[in-house]
């Protein structure tokens, strides 16, 4: 059941009021944080051999056997989340109370908030039409005040080169790391997907929140419409019931299409609508990584 | 091409409607942000073709259905006639219309309606270079409009027009048009005739007119028969309604007699046929009919009350030819006559006494009179007003006083009835009462021991009307031993009719007229003294008819029978007075005096009730009659086309065309109803997709 819904987010002026609103909303649900990206679970000991480290000596197994063992874990990572927000012109429209783009940063920050309190690091990538704005993956509590205040000044505008954007994220973040993309992933030349695909070569783990309004989905206009770009100056006159079916083909379509190359590529994909409950969207995302566990 | 309402025509400005709210309900589109455009452009030229092919076709189809509508409701036509007859150079053409009562038939539109849209249509299709004119044929020929080229005149006479009531002379119609054209210089003739072609109408026995060149040369003329009428015009009708009293079944008992025919070609099982009195049903009977079979039915009606009463027969159900459905007259149902009897002689001896059997013949049962009985002292008591008839019964000569009173009882309106025997004196007869007497008294005769017989009887009078045959045989045997001789008549005495004349020439009953008084003068007594009559079976009949005359309750019995189209005579003696006759329309018809002096109507116009109007305007109602229509008007047997075309064929061309075979072959509003339907379901069909 939703926490908040999101006309009430949508009234709440701040980001970082909206993010703690959700964010409390998810942990209060949780008993573990299934996000936790270092392991300190215990595999066996074993003897020293010169070279082990001596910091995994295991100082009470020599007070009882009088022998050196060291300490093996089974697994020693550190999760470093980077959270990339498309802030192109037509991640500004929305219909309900929240943009696609509010909708974007909310959900970013959320994570962030969620990331930096278990001791993991988080950053953040805005792409717009000017240079895209990184703050890189830090675990310091004040880093999510960095995080907010780049979110908070971002705004929709112009047209972004996403693919682009993804190559060179690719190649820069750290291996391993993990990253979210929020966008609609509309873009002319629909190679947004080969961007994703070279974050997954470089062994990047990706998940993709293709956010949508509820208007480009069901196409809700009768009267005729002069439709205008939200990127540029191109408009466009129609009746929309002449086109409703062909356009709502279309649509499932690109979603289909979306969603089937993003399992392909072995991301992680989740349809957002600005009309769903943020925390009930976290929620799915957080099981969903529980269960891969 | 023809329309049967072509002023639905300016309904076809309504194809401009798609055009226009095309043209100018352009709303301004709603200016909307939309992420989403790349989808929304691949879509529109996805589908631009296909939208554009369905917009041309919604305003093709919303175009056609504005058009196809009043398209339909102009009911147009495609005629024959207008083909034929353009086809063959100018001509002189005479237009006839068909007004025979056939034509009031109506299945929803009457016959004459269509009749009166061909003859437009024809005219129209006539050559501006064409002359025509128009004859209105009812039971004669009528030029409504002469040859000329005044088509608006030829417009206006049709619009005019009215079917009649009786049967059209279609073959002197023709013969009619047919001279209107001679004067014209052009080379041909034609004859449009706009008809149903009923058999009463045309008479195929008669050859086709032949008309006439402007040098003289006789011409078969071209004949463009239209025939306006279904295949057949089933109809039924009552010819016929017979009224008489029926005084063995009551004082005021009527019989009534309806026929019904049928000139349907199937038989009509159970059809309900009604009498009314004043409009209120009072008895219902059901007829089978049998192909143009007749069947009679015969109701009885006992009225409650005497007075004037319209009787109709009507059938219940009415069919395409409503006004030959009923059939009307008028009955005037006299009130008892009251007769005063004053008994010259009575005697306590019944055989004896003066007066017993002319009371008892009175009061016998179904008798129409109220006797009351006076010795000649009491009599004078009485107001002679009170009564209709004063029966003087071997009364001795009355007082000068009586006299008077007698004879203002006479100019009243008043009978008398004089009969002789010991007591009357013909001297003093003479001498106090000459001027009642229809001649006077001369002297008693005695005709030997076995008396005389009746020689011969006037039959044309009401009185002795029904003493024929078998019942005159009462009379015939009667023996006769003494009677008064009368004077012969003087030349400025009135009238004295003989009613009854002995073997010897004797006048035994003699009817007279004083005014408006009627005297009945019996030469012989009224008992057994001298004669034996009164035990003959006609002393009754000749006593209660004598009754009946005297107080005018004879004069109309039998209806007054009038017939639409015929001059009708008034059967009234006071006639002469009418000053007019008041039509159910409410025109003033004239009444003339013919020569035998019986006023006489012109030929009546209209069916319905006709009202007699006194020279001071004021009716009365048992003088009212009503106008039926002639039977035969209401055969509405078809003349087989075949017959209808061997008729014309002696002619050069001609066109027999029914209106069936025309639907048949052009249902063009029809085909115009179902082509808007269709195309407001493809509409509808586009529209949803």
């Amino acid at each position: 059941m939703a926490i908040l819904d999101v006309a009430t987010l949508g009234r709440i002026g701040g980001l970082k009021l909206r993010v703690r609103a959700v964010v409390e909303g998810i942990l209060s649900g949780l008993h573990k944080s299934p996000l936790q990206g270092q392991s300190v679970e215990f595999a066996e000991h074993k003897e020293y051999a010169p070279g082990d480290e001596l910091r995994h000596l295991d100082w009470k197994a020599f007070g009882k056997f009088d022998r050196y063992y060291v300490k093996r874990f089974e697994h020693e990572t550190n999760l470093r989340a980077t959270m990339v927000i498309d802030a192109s012109g037509s991640m500004g429209f929305g219909t309900g109370g929240l943009s696609k783009l509010d909708l974007a940063k909310t959900l970013a920050a959320a994570l962030a908030h969620v990331l930096i309190h278990q001791q993991d690091s988080a950053g953040v990538t805005v792409l717009s039409a000017e240079s895209p704005v990184t703050i890189p993956p830090r675990s310091a509590p004040t880093h999510l005040q960095t995080i907010l205040e780049v979110l908070e000044n971002s705004n929709a505008d112009g047209g972004t080169d996403l693919v682009s954007a993804l190559k060179m994220l690719a190649e820069r973040l750290p291996r391993r790391s993990f990253v979210c993309i929020f966008s609609d992933l509309f873009d002319e030349r629909a190679e947004v997907l080969r961007g994703i695909t070279s974050l997954r070569s470089h062994k990047h783990e990706v998940a993709i929140f293709h956010l949508m309004d509820p208007a480009e989905i069901t196409f809700p206009y009768d009267d005729p419409t002069l439709f205008t770009s939200m990127e540029d100056d191109a408009n466009n006159e129609v009746n929309p019931r002449d086109i409703r079916d062909s356009y709502l083909q279309e649509i499932r379509s690109f979603l289909d299409k979306a969603k089937s190359a993003c399992e392909l590529a072995g991301c992680h994909y989740q349809l957002v609508r600005t009309d769903e409950a943020l925390d009930e969207v976290l929620l799915r995302f957080i099981a969903h990584r529980g269960s891969r566990r | 091409m023809t329309f049967g309402a072509p002023w639905m025509l300016l309904g076809l400005a309504a194809a401009l409607i798609p055009l226009l709210i095309h043209l100018f309900d352009r709303r301004r589109p709603r200016r909307v942000p939309f992420a989403a455009l790349a989808f929304v452009l691949r879509s529109q030229r996805r589908t631009a073709s296909r939208l554009k092919l369905k917009r041309i076709l919604l305003y093709a189809l919303r175009t056609l259905i504005f058009l196809a509508i009043p398209l339909a409701l102009a009911q147009p036509r495609w005629r024959h006639g207008a083909k034929v007859t353009s086809t063959r150079g100018l001509a002189a053409t005479a237009v006839v219309l068909d007004q025979s009562f056939a034509l009031r038939w109506s299945d929803g539109r009457p016959l004459f309606a269509r009749a009166q849209e061909e003859a437009r249509a024809a005219i129209r299709a006539l050559a501006p270079e064409e002359p025509a004119s128009l004859i209105l044929c009812g039971e004669r020929p009528a030029i409504a409009v002469p040859l000329g080229f005044d088509r608006g005149g030829l417009f206006t006479a049709l619009q005019l027009a009215a079917p009649g009531y009786r049967p059209a002379a279609l073959n002197q119609c023709l013969e009619s048009a047919a001279g209107t054209l001679d004067a014209s210089p052009l080379g041909r003739r034609r004859l449009i005739v706009v008809s149903a072609a009923t058999a009463t109408s045309l008479r195929l026995d008669v050859s086709p007119p032949r008309a006439h060149l402007a040098n003289g040369q006789e011409v078969v003329p071209d004949i463009d028969f239209l025939d306006i009428a279904p295949t057949s015009l089933p109809n039924r009708a009552l010819v016929g309604l017979r009224a008489e009293p029926v005084p063995e079944l009551g004082l005021r008992s009527w019989r009534f007699t309806a026929l019904t025919r049928s000139f349907a070609s199937g038989a009509s099982r159970d059809a309900q046929l009604n009498l009314e009195i004043d409009g209120a049903v009072v008895a219902k009977s059901f007829l089978n009919l049998e192909e143009q079979g007749t069947t009679q039915k015969v109701f009885t009606y006992d009225f409650p009350g005497s007075g004037v009463f319209e009787v109709t027969a009507r059938l219940a159900r009415s069919d395409a030819l409503a006004e030959d459905d009923h059939r009307s007259l008028i009955v005037n149902v006299p009130r008892p006559t009251r007769a005063l009897l004053i008994n010259g002689a009575p005697s306590s001896q019944k055989y004896r006494d003066e007066a017993y059997f002319v009371e008892s013949a009175l009061a016998a049962s179904g008798s129409p009179v109220k006797a009351t009985t006076r010795d000649p002292d009491a009599a004078w008591n009485e107001n002679l007003m009170d009564f209709d008839a004063l029966f003087l019964l071997n009364v001795a000569a009355p007082s000068s006083e009586h006299v008077q009173r007698i004879e203002r009882f006479l100019s009243k309106g008043g009978g008398v009835f004089l009969s002789v025997g010991d007591n009357v004196n013909p001297e003093a007869w003479n001498a106090a009462a000459g001027w009642i007497l229809p001649r006077k008294f001369r002297v008693v005769k005695t005709a030997g021991t076995t008396g005389i017989g009746v020689r011969r009887i006037s039959q044309a009078h009401p009185i002795m009307a029904p003493f024929v045959e078998r019942a005159r045989e009462g009379l015939f045997a009667a023996r006769f031993l003494r009677f008064m001789l009368l004077e012969p008549g003087e030349a400025d005495a009135a009238p004295a009719e003989p009613l009854v004349v002995l073997d010897d020439g004797a006048l035994l009953l003699v009817a007279s007229q004083r005014g408006k008084g009627r005297i009945l003068f019996f030469v012989s007594t009224v008992d057994r003294d001298w004669n034996d009559l009164v035990l003959t079976p006609s002393f009754l009949p000749l006593i209660q008819r004598s009754a009946g005359w005297l107080s005018g309750t004879l004069d109309r019995q039998e209806p007054l029978q009038a017939t639409v189209g015929e001059p009708t005579e008034l059967a009234t003696p006071d006639s002469q007075l009418a000053s007019g006759v008041k039509a159910p329309s409410g025109a003033i018809l004239p009444v003339v005096v013919t020569a035998d002096g019986t006023s006489q109507t012109p030929p009546l116009r209209e069916p319905g009730r006709y009202r007699v109007l006194e020279p001071d305007e004021t009716t009365r109602p048992e003088l009212d009659f009503f106008a039926n229509i002639e039977p035969t008007a209401s055969d509405t047997t078809r003349i087989p086309e075949t017959d209808l075309k061997t008729w014309t064929g002696q002619t050069a061309s001609i066109e027999t065309a029914t209106v069936d075979a025309r639907r048949r072959a052009f249902p063009a509003w029809t085909f115009l109803f179902m082509l808007a339907a269709v195309a407001f379901f493809i509409e509808g069909v586009l529209v949803r997709k």
